[in-house]
């Protein structure tokens, strides 16, 4: 997020909002709010595409050959989400609407507007030349839609588990993001490695193009890959680990022919928008996504909006709030469970036996501390472990409590936490 | 910066804690040893110490601060299947929920004797981004749990009940986790096909 700050403070004096006419009224996130010149029709300059698009409250934001940004409104439901944008000269401008369940991807070019539910979580669409478009349905398979309107689905290679982020390097060729099966260790059944990969779309073959790794609970994912101007890929890669604290690495690649290069590691988190004769176009995030352009004396910011980045500022609706159960239709509201506010407790652990445990305990000046075990405590330490356990107060707040304690002994920083306590025990 | 690792040391202690479960799963039913210490656990169904759920992005950094920050990884409570089926183990969450998930989902699942009820793999706190997206993972702010995720894999769009007794549960553990009173109301991940996923925010 300073990251963030910092390119847009750098680039405060060299700002060109161009989002037709725009107002000073300032959106979520201190992002000027676009005011929209027309819906996103096949009447509206959008259909003939541009060099890049962008969406953010249900608008299309436009970027024509200058740069300049033009804000269309969607013309669906009201309130609806949209997810990520491609535009082309010429061939006009694709996004998807999120919705409830199965989502649709419209297709505005000059010759009409289209929309189509691929029948699941539709994402990250691409535009090749002849007009198909590439996407990602339910982050698990690649559908390429024709002009026609015929579809072919790509299903993924051997040994991957999801496949997203399609990229036209040809009409023939489809560059992805696949998702590699979690290793054993990795602690999570989501996302933990990723690698590009390459589909003919005439021979069906995939070729594999990187080969980053990961074990034990390291995780390595690619995000928002976009071509260079010489049919290089640039992608993100963002590195960590997942029982770290603190932000995880990002780092700009590209993959140029057999070769893959890490071109700068980035100072925070930042992802691509695209590619332009100008120069690469950057999504970055300072509570609402903000198109930059990089140039030699820095980061020009052109607009606020999101090309390949998930909307954050608004609700995705298949995770909106739900009804609560009744209370008669649940397990879990049994009234004649006894009634009461949970107690907790900070634990310093966990030592082998109870008498190392009372050691350490004298050891840091706490002669009179209560050492528990599995027995007095099932629900904060483990069978043949045992801890130093410190009441907290009802009153008290358990962060504030844990944070004297780790001023006051540092060196049980990493090894203490609030547990729940059982009372009258231990 | 390098934070704990989520579990606890897993080896010959663990070995024999497995041996020593299963032996208590044949003698006493699935949790019968550690029903026994629960005479003393209470139900929270109060709002005090159990405060209210977020909505969106903004509300989810305020209530919780930035992903992966260091809070995030602050409370810890046992689970029975976090290292395999029968092989306990510590998950990590955020302080925010130390009530929630502590007295309310996993005390109860306790007292109940239903600990068969959950099964492998059990996790919360994990630095990482959602599947596929830019968008942090509800788990990198501490508020998530993950339960009975081998025979409930993301992309599955029902809810398998079998524990890890073999016993078809139902939806007796979705419906600890999303009950109405405040010390429960997870948002079940069953809407995205992410039946295994509890997190407490909703439109994020």
């Amino acid at each position: 997020m300073r990251t963030i700050r910092k390119l847009l403070l750098l680039s405060l004096s060299t700002i060109v909002l161009a989002t037709g006419a725009s107002t000073a009224a300032s959106g979520a996130g201190g992002c000027v709010k676009d005011i929209v010149t027309a819906a996103a029709s096949e009447a509206a300059a959008l259909a003939d595409g541009g060099v890049l698009a962008a969406v953010r409250s249900g608008t299309v934001v436009v970027l024509d050959e200058q740069l300049a940004a033009t804000a269309y409104l969607h013309t669906g439901n009201p309130g609806m989400t949209l997810r990520h944008a491609a535009a082309s000269r010429g061939l006009g401008v694709t996004y998807v609407e999120d919705r409830l369940g199965a989502d649709a991807i419209h297709h505005v070019t000059s010759t009409g507007a289209t929309s189509f539910v691929p029948g699941g979580e539709a994402t990250h669409p691409a535009l090749a030349s002849n007009g198909s478009i590439a996407y990602a349905v339910d982050l698990e398979r690649i559908e390429v839609r024709r002009p026609d309107g015929s579809t072919r689905i790509v299903d993924r290679p051997e040994g991957t588990s999801g496949l997203f982020s399609p990229l036209f390097r040809s009409d023939d060729e489809v560059v992805v993001v696949a998702e590699e099966a979690a290793h054993a260790e990795a602690h999570t059944h989501d996302d933990t490695l990723n690698n590009l990969w390459s589909h003919d779309l005439r021979s069906g073959a995939w070729r594999r193009l990187t080969a980053f790794s990961a074990s034990g609970d390291e995780w390595s994912i690619l995000r928002t890959p976009v071509l260079g101007g010489a049919g290089e890929i640039l992608v993100i890669r963002v590195t960590g680990r997942a029982s770290a604290e603190g932000e995880p690495r990002y780092e700009l690649w590209e993959v140029r022919g057999a070769e893959t290069t890490r071109l700068r590691t980035l100072p925070g988190e930042a992802f691509l928008a695209g590619m332009t004769s100008h120069g690469l176009v950057w999504n970055g995030f300072d509570g609402d996504w903000r198109l930059f352009l990089e140039t030699p004396g820095g980061p020009r910011f052109l607009a606020c909006g999101g090309a390949m980045v998930d909307p954050r500022l608004e609700a995705d609706p298949d995770r909106a709030d739900d009804e609560p159960l009744p209370v008669e239709a649940t397990v879990a509201q049994d009234l004649t469970e006894p009634d009461g506010e949970g107690a907790l407790g900070i634990a310093i652990g966990d030592y082998d036996g109870r008498a190392e445990a009372t050691v350490a305990a004298a050891l840091l000046g706490m002669p009179t501390a209560r050492i528990v075990g599995h027995d007095e405590q099932p629900l904060a330490v483990a069978e043949e472990r045992f801890a130093i356990l410190i009441p907290i107060g009802p009153l008290a707040q358990p962060e504030d409590e844990l944070d004297a304690l780790r001023a006051r002994f540092p060196e049980v920083k990493d090894r203490s936490w609030i547990v729940p306590v059982l009372t009258g025990q231990g | 910066m390098e934070g704990k690792m989520p579990g606890s040391r897993p080896g010959r202690s663990a070995a024999r804690v497995a041996v020593a479960l299963a032996i208590s799963v044949l003698v006493l039913g699935p949790a019968g040893a550690l029903a026994g210490h629960m005479h003393d656990w209470v139900h929270d169904h109060s709002s005090r110490g159990v405060p209210p759920r977020p909505s969106g992005y903004s509300e989810l950094t305020r209530t919780f601060g930035a992903a992966c920050n260091d809070r995030a990884n602050d409370t810890r409570t046992y689970f029975p299947h976090v290292h395999g089926r029968w092989r306990p183990g510590y998950v990590y969450y955020h302080p925010y929920l130390a009530r929630n998930v502590g007295h309310n989902i996993r005390g109860h699942v306790a007292k109940r004797h239903r600990e068969g009820a959950m099964d492998y793999g059990q996790w919360g706190y994990s630095c990482r981004a959602m599947r596929g997206g830019t968008s942090w993972s509800t788990h990198a702010f501490g508020a998530a749990i993950d339960t009975n995720t081998l025979r409930n894999p993301m992309g599955q769009s029902y809810w398998d009940g079998r524990g890890a007794d073999g016993t078809d549960h139902g939806r007796y553990l979705p419906d600890v986790f999303r009950g109405n009173y405040p010390g429960h109301r997870f948002r079940w991940g069953l809407s995205w096909q992410d039946p295994h996923h509890f997190q407490y925010v909703v439109n994020y």
